[in-house]
């Protein structure tokens, strides 16, 4: 196998010329995250790749597998737990942005979507069509549909509103490692019961095979009622939807949480005053607005029972978007300071728990844990408490040394693994692999690692896949 | 291995820096600042000084020297070499642009009539503005968004000696970027920088509440307003344009995308970039008009002379039915 | 080669980069980005920065990159709005300088 040299010659003859480069900062830029910014020279892709079409994925897997070049996957690269990180040297990173088709086949209740195609795109055309896109990613406007079905995440929607990813996706066209161009599922709103190895696919983090195509459900857009409430406790919030779904009120599409420090600055930045308390915001749905309506006053009236020190629905188009920014845009917090005190994130947490512990969970990221770095730095609390999911973000100032600002981003870590193990369950928003394989491991133990680490070797021999995030390499 | 200044900055912003350090002109041409004022008996001292700046007045020397520069890059002649021979004809005393141009001041060009409308526009409104004429300087901005910040400071600040020169105190400008360099940028390099400096828009927004004049357009007519970048996001200039369209009867207003307009309006990719990245500003340019185009809008109005120029280009490339128009124009118009 | 002006604006730039948190919301604002990353704001940024913190890639690479952008400042609206609010164009305008002066000093010129 030859250096870095005939690999991007090779390279350009498989994709075409233009569509490969080893431009230096566009291979740093596909080798680095959100996550964890650091350089390691060592790791930097040699190439990176941006076929037109399945079969030009088709023949760069074919040429690494031969070659055992490790080969790491990308939409847009936005994904937060290190796995779009090259945990290898000497690899190929994989792009599939170009492959941006759009197929409408409305009359059979599906659109086909290539991988690339931008989920702020799809967003608007959906909505022109009358369609309703069933996800809410805070990236939207960089990520991809490839991207968020190979992690099945819906970002920020509750889960039990609307379902999952998988649950629209009707099939996909994958490219196997050895070059195998495959698809799978069905064209008919009646998915296969049984065996339908879509499901290898979607949610498998790029370890199995490079989705290319999805076959995607459209379903109808709803209407909406935006609800805002203010509290004095956190733990308000999270017995208001207990008590919310202990009445069999129909879930939320969104549930959301702002602590009411984090919340200063993004009120500032849209004019909204200071906050009254720690937020939450829900927006309901139905398909008519009176019974979209009708559950936004029963959240109301439920806020209230649980302390609420104001509760409304918001009725202006400026008000639900200024609300919804407002805890969108969580890193304006890191906006509030300057010079040697501005405000860096250290360390991160996402938590998908059970709901009758909302509560403990939320006494616990705070106050109830032993990790003297975290109880240091300042913690922010978000997140998407209706579909049982929190997050924490501690920040701490740039001028801290790096040492000790990894220690924190460390013990955030465990905390998060901590909190998972303690209460059964795996966070619902960005991927199970990389950075998240230690606490994988000691979740569903080794036997299930083992199970899973031959299922890949079967399906992918010369492990040229997303090499080393199910190893968990680089997290240990 | 040394590398000087030419290897690393793209000669186009070295060619226009050196225009404004010898000629105080954009494009060195050295057509007379006077020349669009002659008949509109503008004093040079008055309590509001009216900053023409060198963008309306030269973009007709622009678009010949664009096109010069492409027809030359057609038979092979890269971008540095031409405008090197601009350098060369310079010096033999024979003005390239000029000579490519053919185009007598004010009259035929769709730019310079905007700086008489602008004039016409505030006496209509009741506001009576100064003009320095032929000492009114280049505020240099193109040399700043370069990186040539040394050779800024030293021209802001001989500018900023000459305003005192003649006693004046209030600016009222009309191409953002200048106007937006005059507000923003100067005050960071010149000492007891005091010039109060505001858009001609804020002024005329100001005095239509105030005067309750009702514009009447000559027709009905479906528009969508394009944000400059410098308007919109530099001078923060985002509501003032679309209620004076608004106050304009005749005139519908559209909008694209908001993630497109107002002050996430998509850039035009006209101005320096032209000198610089021709096809890239030109892909940039079709982007925007087909947003535009989007909208079903019949004209497209703009306020900044390098978003005219591009955007009358781009669409006369595509081939839209659609006509661009400056603000101030329509306004002149509608306010007869 | 290095002067106290050159100095401040190294760590200028790369104090506003390190601001940068990497959520690519400028990418899909930018009137260059034609697909590469290096055609967008992230990408410019990260390039000076690695530039300047670990020597890697080269004055032209740079030049191209750097002098491709409009100036429209759409990322750093962007950015205040929606993320950290690292000053992307201002970065840009300051790695501008950046060069010319490197340049400047290399031709003996007095800044």
């Amino acid at each position: 196998m030859g250096g870095s040299k005939s690999i991007i010659a090779d390279l350009r003859k498989l994709v075409g010329k233009e569509n490969a480069s080893d431009s230096i900062f566009e291979r740093i830029s596909y080798g680095q995250d959100a996550a964890q910014p650091d350089l390691e020279p060592d790791k930097i892709p040699v190439a990176v790749v941006k076929p037109q079409s399945a079969q030009g994925v088709s023949e760069v897997l074919k040429y690494a597998n031969t070659n055992k070049i490790p080969i790491y996957i990308h939409g847009a690269g936005t994904a937060f737990k290190g796995s779009p990180k090259p945990k290898r040297p000497g690899s190929i990173l994989l792009s599939t942005q170009a492959l941006t088709s759009i197929e409408a086949h409305e009359e059979d209740m599906y659109y086909e979507l290539g991988a690339g195609v931008n989920l702020y795109e799809l967003e608007k055309l959906l909505l022109s069509r009358g369609y309703l896109l069933p996800m809410t990613i805070g990236s939207k406007f960089s990520s991809t549909i490839g991207g968020a079905v190979s992690i099945n995440t819906v970002g920020h929607m509750v889960d039990i509103c609307l379902g999952k990813i998988i649950d629209y996706v009707m099939g996909v066209e994958v490219v196997l490692p050895n070059g195998d161009i495959i698809e799978t599922g069905t064209r008919s709103i009646r998915r296969p019961a049984g065996l339908d190895y879509t499901r290898f696919f979607v949610g498998a983090e790029g370890l199995f095979g490079v989705i290319t195509k999805v076959r995607f459900r459209v379903i109808a857009d709803r209407k909406k009622a935006y609800v805002v409430g203010f509290f004095p406790e956190l733990t308000n919030i999270a017995h208001a939807f207990q008590r919310y779904y202990g009445e069999k009120l129909p879930p939320p599409l969104y549930g959301e949480v702002l602590d009411k420090v984090a919340a200063q600055a993004p009120f500032k930045l849209r004019g909204l005053g200071e906050p009254k308390g720690h937020m939450a915001l829900a927006i309901t749905i139905s398909y008519t607005q009176e019974e979209a309506d009708r559950q936004a006053n029963e959240m109301v009236r439920v806020f209230k029972a649980e302390n609420a020190i104001d509760a409304f629905v918001a009725k202006s188009k400026k008000e639900q978007r200024d609300y919804w920014d407002a805890r969108d845009n969580i890193l304006n917090i890191l906006q509030a300071s300057e010079g040697d005190e501005r405000l860096v994130m250290a360390g991160a947490l996402e938590a998908s728990v059970p709901l009758s512990h909302l509560d403990h969970v939320l006494e616990y990221i705070q106050t109830g844990h032993d990790y003297s770095a975290l109880k240091g730095a300042k913690l922010f609390i978000y997140g998407h408490i209706g579909t049982c999911d929190l997050h924490g973000m501690w920040v701490a100032p740039v001028s801290m040394p790096q040492a000790e600002r990894m220690r924190i981003a460390k013990e955030a870590t465990h905390l998060e693994g901590d909190v998972n193990i303690m209460w059964g369950c795996a966070s619902g928003e960005v991927g199970q692999t990389a950075s998240r394989m230690p606490f994988f491991k000691r979740r569903y133990g080794m036997a299930a690692h083992r199970m899973l680490m031959n299922v890949k070797r079967a399906i992918d021999p010369n492990n040229i896949l997303n090499t080393g995030n199910l190893e968990g390499e680089g997290y240990e | 291995m040394s590398k000087s200044l030419k290897d690393v900055i793209p000669v186009g912003h070295t060619y226009i820096r050196d225009n404004v350090l010898e000629k105080d002109t954009l494009t060195g041409v050295s057509e007379s600042k006077a020349l669009w004022a002659k008949d509109l008996d503008l004093p040079k001292k008055a309590e509001y000084t009216f900053f023409a700046a060198c963008g309306y007045q030269h973009m007709k020397y622009v678009e010949a020297m664009m096109g010069a520069l492409k027809s030359a890059a057609k038979v092979g002649v890269g971008m540095g070499k031409v405008v090197g021979i601009s350098k060369v004809f310079g010096k033999l005393g024979l003005d390239l642009t000029s000579i490519t141009a053919k185009i007598t001041a004010s009259k035929d060009d769709p730019y310079t009539p905007v700086l008489i409308s602008t004039v016409n526009i505030l006496r209509k409104l009741g506001v009576e503005v100064g003009y320095l004429h032929e000492e009114e300087p280049c505020c240099g901005s193109p040399m700043y968004y370069a990186g040539f910040e040394d050779d800024y400071a030293g021209h802001a600040r001989k500018n900023y000696e000459i305003f005192q020169s003649f006693g004046v105190r209030k600016l009222i400008g009309l191409v953002p970027a200048c106007t937006a360099a005059l507000k923003t940028v100067y005050p960071g390099y010149i000492n007891g920088y005091d010039l109060e400096v505001q858009h001609l828009l804020e002024v005329v927004a100001q005095k239509l509440k105030e005067t309750g004049i009702k514009p009447q357009y000559k027709e009905r007519v479906k528009v969508v307003y394009h944000d400059p970048c410098q308007l919109s996001r530099y001078l923060e200039l985002t509501d003032e344009p679309r209620e004076i369209i608004k106050s304009i009867e005749g005139v519908e207003l559209v909008e694209p995308d908001p993630e497109q307009c107002g002050k996430w309006s998509t850039c035009c990719g006209g101005g320096g970039l032209e000198a610089t990245h021709p096809e890239l500003s030109e892909r940039i340019g079709v982007r925007r008009a087909e947003e535009l185009l989007e909208t079903g809008a019949s004209v497209i109005l703009s306020n900044c002379p390098a978003c005219d120029l591009q955007l009358t280009r781009v669409t006369k490339k595509l081939g839209a039915n659609v006509k661009v128009i400056d603000l101030v124009r329509l306004l002149d118009e509608a306010l007869a | 080669m290095s002067s106290p002006g050159l100095e401040e604006l190294e760590k200028e730039i790369t104090d506003n980069v390190q601001r940068c948190w990497k959520c690519r919301m400028c990418v899909a604002m930018c009137p260059t980005y034609e697909g590469w990353f290096t055609q967008s704001t992230a990408g410019r940024l990260m390039a000076i920065n690695l530039y300047i913190k670990h020597g890697l890639g080269s004055e032209e690479e740079l030049s191209t990159m750097l002098y491709a952008c409009t100036t429209c400042r759409r990322c750093q609206e962007r950015c205040r709005m929606l993320s950290t609010d690292c000053r992307p164009a201002d970065t840009i305008l300051k790695a501008r300088q950046y060069l010319v002066k490197r340049a400047e000093l290399r031709e003996g010129r007095e800044s």
